[in-house]
This record gives C-alpha cells, sequence and structure tokens, in this order.
C-alpha cells in the first residue's frame, strides 16, 4: 500500500495496485465536493485515454489501465487535479409520486416514526447528489438527503422492484432503472415508459451531480 | 455464398446461454460491466474456425444442457467437451458442423468446461446495446431461454472438418493476491484458507463465482462505503462467503475487497464445473508489483 496526496480536497489517501487495476481510497468521509472531484477525475482519465475504466465510488475511485505504463503519470495526474468549477456539476429535477399505500412506506414511517407528510417532506425538500452509480446500470445512490431519513437495508431482499421505483437505505436514496431483485425500502416511483428497457441509459448524468425531486402526492 | 436472415431456436426447457461478442468495455462508470466471453480463448477459436471476425458474436452455453433447432442451414463451430455433442441424436466428433434446416444440435450438461461456444458463420445476429450484442437483461436486452429464436445468416461455407479435442483447458492452481482489504483477513488466515481445496458453489455464474467453504471472520466494519469494483476482485460477506466477481460482476460494492485474482487467470477459473474442488496459491505479498517498476 502506498498513499497519495489529493491536495484539491486537502485529504490524503491509501492507494492499492496491482499490475492493471488500482484503487484510491480517501480517508475523509464522502461529501458532494469529493464526489464532484472524483466524477470529474474519472471522466478526465477516460477522455485522455489513459485508462479503460474509472469507476467513482463514494470516497475512492476504482482504475483499470490495459496498457499498465502509465500508472505513475495518472497518479501525479489525480493528486494535483484542482477542484473543477461549481458549474461543471449539472442539475436533474425528477417528479417522484408518492402514496401511503405503496411499497414500504407504511413500515418506513414505522421505522422513523414519522407520519407521511412529514416523510415525503423530509425526502423531498432537500437537494441531492449522485455520490456513485452502480449496483445496476444507471442506479444512481443520491446523496445529501435529511438526516432523519435514515434506515438499515431489508434483511431478505425482495425478488422483484420495478424500474421507476425510489428506495431508501442507510441515508442514501436510489432509483431503480429496470426491474431486479432489491433490498431498499421503496417510498415513491418515478414515471417510466413501460418496455423501454433500461431508462437511465440515455440521461448523462455523472457522479456529483444535483438531484432535485419534485414531490407528487396522489 | 448466399445470405438471408435465418433462425435457430432454443427448445431447453432450461438453459443457461447468453450471447457474447467482445463486450461494452468503456461503461463501467455508468454501472454497466464490460462483459464478454467468460473463455476469450475458447470464443476466439469458434469463430477462427470459421474465418469469422474475432468480434463476432458467439453462443456462450453454460453447464446446463442446450438443445437448439436450426430453422435454416448453416455450419457452426463448436468448442464443448468431447461426447457433449451430438446432432438428431447422433453424437458427433467434430467442431465444424454442416446444419441443414430442421437440424437438432444438443450439448449435454457440461463435462469438460463449463462455458461452452456455438459460432456460427457471420455471427450470431441479435440486438445490439451500447455498441455490443452481449446479453445484458438489466439494459433491457431479452435472456435467452425455452422458445428463445436467435436469429443469423445463412451461408453455404465448407472447411476442412476439425476435431473437438483440439480444445482444453489447461489445470492450472490460480493464484491469488491481497486485495485493497487485505488487513481485514491477514495473511496467515489467506494462508490457512487457501491451503485446502475449495469446492466450487453451483450458484457461481456470469455475475461472480462463490465457494461453499467460508472464512472465519472475526471482525467486519460496520459501514462500509460503495466502491468501485472490476472482474477479479473477490469480495467477503460478513458471514464469511467469498464472491469472485466476473465477467457480468456488478461495478460496485458495499462489501470488503480482499483478495484479488488478476484478469487473465478468470478464463481458467470460469472453465471449471460447478461442484469441483479448486487450487489457489495465495501470492503472501501485500504488495504483489513493485509501485516504480511499470510493467
Amino acid at each position: 500500500m502506498d498513499s497519495l496526496v489529493i491536495s484539491a480536497l486537502n485529504a490524503e489517501a491509501v492507494v492499492w495496485r496491482s499490475q492493471q487495476v488500482s484503487q484510491i481510497r480517501l480517508s475523509t468521509k464522502g461529501s458532494r465536493t469529493m464526489s464532484l472531484w472524483l466524477g470529474q477525475c474519472a471522466h478526465q482519465l477516460m477522455q485522455r485515454g489513459w485508462v479503460n475504466e474509472a469507476i467513482a465510488g463514494i470516497n475512492s475511485l476504482t482504475l483499470k489501465n490495459e496498457k499498465t505504463d502509465k500508472w505513475n503519470e495518472i497518479f501525479d495526474f489525480i493528486g494535483s487535479l484542482p477542484l473543477p468549477k461549481e458549474e461543471q456539476g449539472r442539475s436533474f429535477t425528477l417528479p417522484v409520486e408518492y402514496d401511503p399505500q405503496w411499497g414500504d412506506t407504511k413500515t418506513v414511517c414505522e421505522h422513523l416514526n414519522l407520519d407521511f407528510e412529514t416523510l415525503v417532506s423530509l425526502h423531498s425538500n432537500c437537494e441531492y447528489y449522485i455520490a456513485c452509480i452502480g449496483f445496476l446500470p444507471g442506479f444512481v445512490y443520491l446523496s445529501g438527503g435529511n438526516e432523519k431519513i435514515r434506515i438499515p437495508r431489508k434483511a431478505t431482499p425482495d425478488n422483484r422492484v420495478n424500474a421507476g421505483s425510489v428506495a431508501i437505505a442507510d441515508h442514501f436514496t436510489g432509483i431503480y432503472p429496470c426491474p431486479s431483485p432489491g433490498g431498499w425500502h421503496i417510498i415513491g416511483k418515478t414515471p417510466v415508459e413501460s418496455g423501454n428497457g433500461n431508462i437511465f441509459l440515455q440521461t448523462p448524468w455523472k457522479v456529483g451531480d444535483r438531484v432535485i425531486l419534485k414531490a407528487v402526492i396522489r | 455464398m448466399k445470405s438471408e436472415t435465418a433462425r435457430a431456436i432454443i427448445k431447453s426447457k432450461q438453459c443457461y446461454c447468453t450471447l457474447q461478442d467482445e463486450g461494452r468495455g468503456g461503461q463501467n462508470h455508468r454501472g454497466i460491466p464490460a462483459g464478454g466471453p467468460m473463455d476469450s480463448q475458447a470464443r476466439d477459436l469458434a469463430n477462427a474456425l470459421l474465418d469469422n471476425n474475432s468480434n463476432d458474436a458467439v453462443l456462450e452455453v453454460g453447464p446446463l444442457s442446450l438443445t437448439l433447432e436450426f430453422e435454416n442451414a448453416t455450419t457452426v463451430s463448436v468448442i464443448a467437451g468431447i461426447g457433449e455433442v451430438s446432432v438428431n441424436g447422433v453424437p458427433i466428433e467434430d467442431t465444424l458442423l454442416m446444419l441443414r434446416a430442421g437440424d437438432v444440435l444438443i450439448l449435454e450438461y457440461a463435462r469438460s468446461f463449463a462455458f461452452r461456444y456455438i459460432g456460427i458463420k457471420g455471427g450470431w445476429q441479435g440486438d445490439r446495446v451500447l455498441n455490443s450484442r452481449s446479453s445484458l437483461p438489466s439494459l433491457g436486452m431479452r435472456s435467452l431461454s425455452f422458445q428463445s429464436e436467435i436469429s443469423f445468416h445463412t451461408h453455404i461455407y465448407l472447411s476442412e472438418i476439425k476435431s473437438l479435442a483440439e480444445y482444453a483447458v489447461p489445470q492450472l492452481k490460480i493464484p491469488i493476491f491481497p486485495g485493497p482489504d487485505f488487513h481485514w483477513l491477514g495473511a496467515d488466515k489467506a494462508r490457512a484458507f487457501f491451503s485446502q481445496p475449495l469446492t466450487l458453489d453451483v450458484q457461481s455464474n456470469r455475475q461472480a463465482f462463490t465457494f461453499l467453504e467460508k472464512v472465519t471472520v472475526t471482525s467486519y466494519p460496520e459501514a462500509f462505503n460503495s466502491t468501485g469494483c472490476l472482474p477479479g476482485m473477490v469480495q467477503l460477506t460478513p458471514s464469511g462467503k467469498l464472491f469472485i466477481l466476473m465477467k457480468d460482476g456488478q461495478t460496485t460494492g458495499g462489501y470488503l475487497q480482499i483478495l484479488y485474482i488478476p484478469e487473465m487467470y478468470l478464463p481458467n477459473l470460469a472453465q471449471q464445473l460447478p461442484g469441483s474442488k479448486l487450487n489457489f496459491v495465495f501470492a503472501g505479498s501485500e504488495k504483489p508489483i513493485d509501485k516504480n517498476s511499470d510493467q
């Protein structure tokens, strides 16, 4: 293990490296600034053609480099990459339909000791950012939500969660881009056209972008 | 040579097969695994026998048996174990088969290696998503199952007949290296665990391979941030299960990434049959590659 100083974030990172794969873990907690920086870093490394894959995690960067002859340049680049300008992160607004009878809303309200209206208000009146994209193609981990909305994943995942389901686990909100088994608690849905494959494939969002959930109560 | 759209139909009630070309690399940041054949060498051979392009789609057939009925004549290559292939009930030992309309090709349950390949002259056709025909249902692509139709272009093609015995999977000890979270396991535990043969779980698939044996976990972090992962990363769950991520593995994970197998060894691992005993060699250094030696 080696370490790397990320000057833009004023943070130290631990570097793990094999011949073709490297992972950089920041020692500090995730934040929107960190996600914006990680997203830009991954994007620029891909654009330069220096890596074959670049995956931003909550506070990490995982890289695959089949050529394996550029690692030192890559680490130098990462260490000195400045913070992106705020406007480089974009903003997306998604309508979310809530209904007290849907999905796991009732269980979530009981667990958090909140009534339905308060849950909707706390969940939708904040500005999220994309902290990570993974698990499924286009599945976003939205962070930045209200601290009161925090719930462990289900002990046993559901066999099928519908595309467009808006769900919560830990302090994240996720949106299912396609039907899938899933262990998050479903509290709403964003309208999607059925039979359209993966709904978020054409959405050009990146880690660090802002997402606003606009509440629609049925 | 004539070329028109033709089709084959899957007649097995249960099967585990996908179309695979080179896959769709460079999309991991969108949560999309690269995919591609579990054993690219066997795929390359299937295409080379037909003088296809190496990126032409092949039909990858997992360990389960497959019955495929051809509605049109064509030439296929079959990379499978000896004694696993028949046409219209007659055992076949050739790798290149001239099939007539109505012929039924059967691959029995795998006995030699787990992932078999059926190439077809001109490559299998079908939907392309992000420039690849590699099947991935989470991209809205169909799964291949009972009665699925797979299209191809008919071609009359003659070539030298080649024997099935040409493809063999080497029996290697697979090296396994420390991963980013190795300190949660430690060298002594890793060495002891990998000194025993491990039994490949029948649940293993294109997403991940796993074993019946479990690691004894004495400590595990309370919270672990989702982190990018790639084929070859080995995840450890709090219950001690190891999951080796394969070609369709998820691109981020919330479990410790305890060990790592370089991608070059994955085809050999992929070809081991479910239930078989595997030998790994734990490469003990926490730092297998010198930071300054850019290899």
